[in-house]
């Protein structure tokens, strides 16, 4: 599968042949996108009633400037927030639980374009990052909100592809089934090494979307 | 691994092209089917089988030479003969355990490559509710469900086509993505062990926008006459 990406990656760089438009030095860039998913659910016993919902969201933002025909220097911002809620009630007591799991990453990154023609463009997409992981528990059989703080840093290598729609605004994709990535965190006095390749962490074969913009000077 | 190549092939397309046959305002109906079967019949215990299929109709009419939109139906059904599951003594159940049924509306735009080949990529919206009933493996006891589902969802998919003939096409789908997505549940199950009733509702709701390759899905189209 992975092999035959690659083929296939090599196959789209080859069909450019020579570059037909660079993106000129000193083009800025900014692109966004932004992810949710959520669920309410109830269950009715005969004696016990529970409910939970859950809520994540994840918003991301990038700003970049090129610094050369076709190399890009920028920053990322992203966020995660995952938010959950719990209630139980058996006769008249009525417990509740919530939890928070939350996590802000900074990723200054350096990426290489190759434009395949008017309208396409193929990038490699290297970032270092560094996140800053909270989790809060507030549940009925503790008295105090207990507050989790932990830190993650990492290196990830991930190509993607870029289509113009119109001439300041693209469609970009991540193809996440050729990441590469290596990761420290510490959380909750645990520490976690990890090295995938998307291919063994099951990613999925999902080419996540990003909405960007390369805005030129005008001149 | 196919769906790949495909994709490709859809790229490398993507550069060329010209124009040619007269498409606005012809109407098609487009459909596909997957039908399966499966037999289990082990020695030691008693045997299971199942069966599904999934029907999915397209109606559509070219507004333009390079843009068609319509309505879309489609209708599944699971069934077989199947164990409790979490049950001391084997008891089987038999008969349709999921019944579906959807309607939606799809807008596609072409890109005509030659007069055999060409892809096309549009948005579509869907509504679909699936009844279902059967043993469940939740709660960890025996217990029957019965449930409804209605499931609303927006995407884009994506897919190309091959002329056989001026009146038949053949078409595979490529890529799809379902960035909007909203489904509401209500499951009653019996507990078998205690005759306990429970209930469960469910909302969930997504917005993912990303993209995703499917199993490549082969159909066939047809041209109504003018």
């Amino acid at each position: 599968m992975k092999k035959l990406l690659l083929m296939n990656l090599l196959g789209i760089f080859c069909l450019a042949g020579e570059t037909m438009a660079q993106i000129p030095a000193g083009t800025r860039y900014r692109a966004a996108t932004l992810s949710l998913e959520g669920s309410n659910q109830k269950i009715e016993y005969a004696l016990e009633k529970n409910s939970g919902n859950s809520v994540s969201f994840n918003p991301s933002f990038q700003i970049g400037r090129f610094t050369g025909n076709n190399k890009m220097l920028g920053l990322g911002f992203g966020a995660n927030f995952n938010f959950s809620s719990g209630k139980n009630k058996i006769g008249g007591q009525e417990n509740t639980s919530r939890y928070s799991n939350n996590a802000y990453t900074l990723s200054p990154f350096i990426r290489h374009y190759k434009t395949l023609n008017e309208k396409w463009y193929a990038f490699l997409n290297t970032s270092v990052y560094g996140s800053y992981l909270r989790s809060t528990q507030q549940s009925y059989d503790i008295a105090e909100k207990d507050i989790e703080n932990g830190y993650g840093a990492g290196l990830t290598v991930v190509p993607g592809i870029a289509y113009r729609l119109k001439s300041r605004f693209a469609l970009e994709a991540d193809v996440n089934l050729l990441s590469l990535g290596i990761g420290y965190s510490h959380m909750n006095d645990n520490n976690s090494i990890s090295f995938n390749s998307a291919v063994t962490t099951g990613l999925t074969s999902y080419f996540s979307l990003r909405a960007s913009w390369y805005i030129q000077k005008a001149n | 691994m196919k769906k790949i190549f495909i994709f490709t092939l859809m790229l490398l397309f993507c550069t060329a092209g010209y124009i040619h046959a007269q498409f606005a305002g012809r109407k098609f109906i487009s459909g596909a089917a997957s039908v399966n079967f499966f037999n289990h019949n082990p020695d030691l215990t008693t045997s299971t089988n199942g069966y599904n299929y999934n029907i999915n109709i397209h109606a559509g009419k070219f507004k333009s030479e390079t843009r068609a939109s319509g309505w879309n139906l489609s209708h599944s059904l699971i069934g077989g003969k199947s164990y409790m599951p979490n049950s001391e003594v084997m008891k089987t159940y038999k008969g349709i355990n999921n019944l579906g049924f959807g309607i939606g509306r799809f807008w596609q735009y072409y890109k005509h490559f030659n007069n055999k080949l060409g892809v096309f990529a549009g948005p579509n919206i869907d509504l679909g509710y699936t009844f279902t009933k059967g043993p469940s493996p939740e709660y960890n006891t025996p217990n029957t469900t019965r449930g409804h589902t209605i499931a609303l969802s927006a995407g884009l998919s994506a897919g190309m086509y091959y002329q056989l003939s001026e009146k038949w096409w053949i078409t595979a789908s490529l890529g799809f993505s379902n960035p909007v997505f909203v489904s509401y549940s209500a499951f009653e199950s019996t507990q078998l062990r205690t005759d306990e009733t429970i209930l469960r509702n469910g909302f969930n709701y997504k917005l993912t926008p990303a993209i995703s390759f499917p199993f490549v899905g082969l159909g066939f189209r047809y041209f109504l006459k003018e």
